[in-house]
């Protein structure tokens, strides 16, 4: 080889032109703005401004309430991405099978308290309203631990075994996929039922249900608002947690480096199933929450699975930290709820473009290094 | 005058390679003489065979789309989520060129492409689409891959499922069987191409027993001929066919006994009774040209002879009406089968290519094969987009074939999921294994779920959630799968099969021999498929 000849290139035309770069930068944020600014006018002029802001209102609280939902799952698949390299095809199942399990279990807490041989009916037997607060914080407690305690049996008798070998530990979590979902449709049918609370349980009652309403067509569902609330709080312990705790602590520092991790003494091996029963109790948790929302159905594993690709792909996927994993999820829930109220035919496409647009613009995500 | 004269001696040199090709294959030329010879069993009437050929079709086509996903996986180490898409492309390509007044009008002008150069075409725009995923390899290393296929996989399956004026949505789009199809003389030349193999397969069964001259090659010639006879007798029309293949066989055991008396069976015994002159031996004319080619010219018209009337009927009905059923299936079975070979021969030169190996290399270790000089990224590209192509080709066969397409069955995750249940089952990195594992699986889900549910009262999916079990213990325990398991041990079944002895007698098979049992295997499975579905 003697004189190569340099071709040229954008990129690194920029990266020698720091000038050239803040001047495009200014641009695209000013491009960006007037092009929203536009959409914002063009869905006033076809909504009428009322309209507009009854669909903006709507769509910023159902989205800030579907962001909260999906940050709490898809921070558990983004753990176990970021620590153990496992990129959990199951995780999808694990949130469908929680959803199934909070259902199950509200119902189950709920018959156990309406019995009249039993002493809890004393307490409960007359007051609805603690019956399904009860109930419903028992749901979500007992799918996460259920889940919890899947994901930590998986990791612990065969993803354990395929270490090293990330091709397999992926075939492996699809395995698990196929048989969770399979197990689910024999139980509970296909995806074409969906379960409520509400309608299955015995006194028809679940203690957050109803509009808020402000006049003028303003009616939001007081559940989302209290998603948004719950997710803000989970979210909140999760980021002190990581801050203050040891194991938050090692998890993050795994995340980073995991031989370093190793090198000064900690077992990593039980951090990954640890990390793993965290994750998978995460899942088991959103699902759960998710119940009294679009309810426990058979086919949400592949459509949230998807969403959490994206999210942790938005958020930053090699060495990424939790922070961008909660934007992404901002982004992504957001633009979903924004788009199925004023562009619908993108619906279901617009987290496919967000990701295409970050690969290309970003390809380490907001967070991670490329 | 020159160039003439190289055109026949390039012609002399292919002809003199046909015995030592033969010879090479012998498996691969004796399964594919007995399934291009299964649908001639089929004629105007209902046939048990016809309801067989349609499953074997709906095996080969998936078969197809397992072989290009392990292409990727087994080969490259890509694991692609958004396998499906590839095929699904293939498939609505194919529906879209076959009905000329389903696009708005400037795209129809697709639906003038002729039927088997749309094959070609949907090739293309596989390969095309495994291209746009190749470019993403760069952008995400290792595994992360599997989330960009997925993406736009998904994204290509929400377009379509949005679209129901494009995709027909959820009852689906109705895809008429190609012109081409219908057409005997289409059917004929699958027929004559059936001929060829046959006449290959008997050419091979003739050099065979001509060089295998211990009482051995006899006795496993003799159980091949049986169940060639009796494959005639049960599919072909008339006893005289089976009658002219056992009077071949008789010209074969002849000429087993010639080769034989001349044959050194002991060396010690051919120093003794004769003296080495060092002359060339000359080359007997009967038992090089004559027999053998009367051997295979009987064979011939004993087949023709079984077959004979079917034939005649298909191209009869052919003439009356060709948009049956009864006509299409064979048709399609026969060009979904030489599909399959085309791209089974194509798929095995490659890996045995220096780019095969450039690819193995890189998947082993991609910063080593880099520091050799070669370049990996390329490799991917390379082989995304010759998958792709594969894909494609099985997409756009099974529009035609299954005849509804819709966004969900054709595009949905749960097809690669599938692909990757056929793949992992059977076998990766192995040419037969994709194959195998998707006829265990195609065959057992749409039997075995039938028979769970009515005959043991049982939800039908219990067998699927099987199937999962079973793939997680072969990923867990056995990385190769059932073909890389057994091949793993073959050679130490080799050995004893070499020392097989049935008192004093010992048969010592060697490698030579292997053709025979996977061509009564083959009957053997086919026989009994033949029997249950009956």
């Amino acid at each position: 080889m003697t004189m190569q000849t340099k071709r040229f290139s954008p990129r690194d035309y920029l990266e020698e032109n720091p000038q050239v770069r803040k001047l495009l930068r200014i641009t695209v944020v000013i491009a960006l703005i007037i092009i929203g600014g536009l959409l914002v006018l063009a869905a006033i002029d076809v909504y009428t401004w009322n309209g507009f802001v009854v669909r903006a209102s709507k769509s910023l609280v159902n989205g800030l309430a579907l962001s909260m939902l999906l940050f709490l799952m898809v921070s558990g698949f983004f753990l176990i991405f970021g620590l153990c390299d496992v990129i959990n095809f199951a995780h999808g199942a694990f949130f469908m099978l929680g959803g199934f399990m909070g259902f199950v279990i509200y119902l189950g807490t709920e018959a156990v308290f309406l019995d009249p041989a039993l002493p809890f009916y004393l307490i409960f037997g007359a007051n609805q309203f603690a019956l399904s607060v009860t109930a419903f914080i028992v749901s979500a407690l007992g799918a996460a631990a259920v889940l919890a305690l899947i994901g930590g049996g998986i990791e612990f008798f065969t993803i354990r075994r395929l270490y090293g070998n990330p091709i397999a530990q992926i075939l492996l979590t699809v395995g698990f996929m196929f048989v969770i979902t399979q197990i689910v449709e024999i139980i509970w049918g296909p995806s074409q039922f969906s379960y409520f609370i509400i309608s299955n349980s015995q006194i028809t009652y679940f203690f957050i249900s109803g509009l808020l309403d402000f006049g003028g067509g303003l009616q939001f569902a007081v559940y989302r608002i209290f998603l948004i609330f719950l997710g803000l709080a989970v979210a909140g312990l999760m980021f002190i947690g990581f801050r203050k705790t040891r194991i938050g602590l090692l998890v993050q520092a795994g995340i980073e480096d995991s031989e370093m991790v190793e090198a000064l003494g900690t077992d990593i091996r039980k951090l990954f199933t640890i990390v793993f029963m965290l994750g998978a109790g995460l899942a088991g948790l959103s699902g759960a929450v998710l119940v009294p929302w679009i309810g426990a159905n058979s086919g949400h594993g592949l459509t949230y699975l998807i969403f959490a690709f994206v999210i942790v792909v938005v958020g930053g996927a090699h060495y990424g930290r939790l922070e961008g994993t909660f934007f992404g999820a901002l982004i992504v829930g957001l633009s979903i709820q924004f788009t199925s109220y004023f562009i619908p035919f993108l619906e279901n496409i617009i987290v496919f473009i967000i990701m295409a647009i970050i690969l290309i613009v970003r390809p380490g995500g907001l967070t991670g290094h490329e | 005058m020159n160039n003439e004269r190289n055109i026949v001696r390039r012609l002399k040199v292919i002809i003199l390679r046909i015995p030592s090709m033969l010879s090479n294959n012998r498996a691969v030329i004796a399964v594919l003489a007995f399934l291009y010879l299964l649908p001639l069993g089929t004629a105007a009437s209902t046939s048990p065979v016809r309801a067989l050929l349609f499953l074997i079709t709906q095996i080969m086509v998936f078969s197809l789309l397992a072989m290009s996903f392990d292409l990727q996986l087994g080969r490259a180490s890509l694991l692609n989520f958004g396998h499906v898409a590839l095929f699904g492309v293939g498939a609505y390509f194919m529906a879209f060129t076959l009905d000329a007044d389903f696009l708005p009008p400037p795209f129809n002008l697709i639906a003038a492409i002729p039927f088997p150069l749309t094959l070609v075409v949907a090739m293309m725009i596989g390969g095309g689409l495994g291209l746009i995923m190749g470019l993403t390899t760069s952008r995400m290393r290792g595994t992360a891959f599997a989330f960009i296929g997925l993406a736009i996989a998904m994204f290509i399956y929400n377009f379509f499922a949005e679209n129901p004026g494009l995709s027909g949505g959820e009852t689906g789009l109705r895809v008429p069987t190609p012109d081409i199809i219908r057409t005997a003389p289409f059917y004929l030349l699958f027929v004559t191409l059936a001929f060829v193999f046959l006449a290959a397969f008997i050419g091979m069964v003739v050099l065979y027993i001509k060089k295998r001259t211990e009482p051995i090659g006899l006795i496993l010639v003799t159980p091949v001929m049986v169940a060639f006879t009796g494959v005639l007798l049960i599919f072909g029309t008339n006893v005289f066919g089976p009658v002219l293949v056992f009077i071949a066989f008789l010209g074969m055991i002849f000429l087993f006994w010639i080769e034989r008396s001349k044959s050194i069976s002991d060396p010690l015994q051919y120093s003794e009774n004769r003296t080495f002159t060092g002359e060339v031996k000359p080359t007997n004319k009967l038992t090089t040209y004559v027999l053998p080619f009367i051997i295979i010219i009987i064979v011939l018209i004993g087949v023709v002879v079984s077959f004979g009337s079917n034939i005649a009927q298909m191209v009869t009905l052919w003439i009356e009406d060709s948009s049956t059923f009864y006509f299409t299936i064979p048709v399609q079975f026969y060009l979904v089968l030489t599909c399959l070979v085309i791209t089974y021969v194509f798929i095995k030169r490659l890996i045995a290519s220096p780019f095969g190996r450039m690819v193995t290399a890189v998947a082993q270790n991609e910063e080593r094969a880099e520091a050799l000089g070669y370049n990996s990224y390329r490799a991917k590209i390379v082989v995304l987009v010759i998958s792709g192509a594969i894909a494609g080709l099985a997409g756009a066969l099974y529009a035609p074939f299954i005849r509804i397409i819709d966004p969900h069955t054709t595009l949905g995750v749960e097809i690669t999921i599938n692909a990757m249940l056929y793949t992992i089952i059977g076998g990766i990195g192995t040419l037969l294994g994709p194959i195998l594992g998707t006829g265990v699986v195609v065959y057992s889900e749409l039997n075995l779920v039938d028979f769970i549910r009515e005959g043991l009262g049982l939800p039908g999916q219990l067998w699927l959630v099987g199937l999962g079990v079973m793939y997680i213990f072969i990923v867990l325990f056995m990385p190769l799968g059932i073909v890389g398991s057994i091949g793993r041990r073959a050679g130490s079944i080799k050995d004893r099969l070499r020392q097989l002895k049935l008192g004093q007698f010992e048969f010592g098979i060697k490698d030579t021999d292997y053709w025979v049992f996977g061509l009564l295997g083959t009957i053997g499975l086919f026989l009994l498929l033949l029997i249950v579905s009956l």
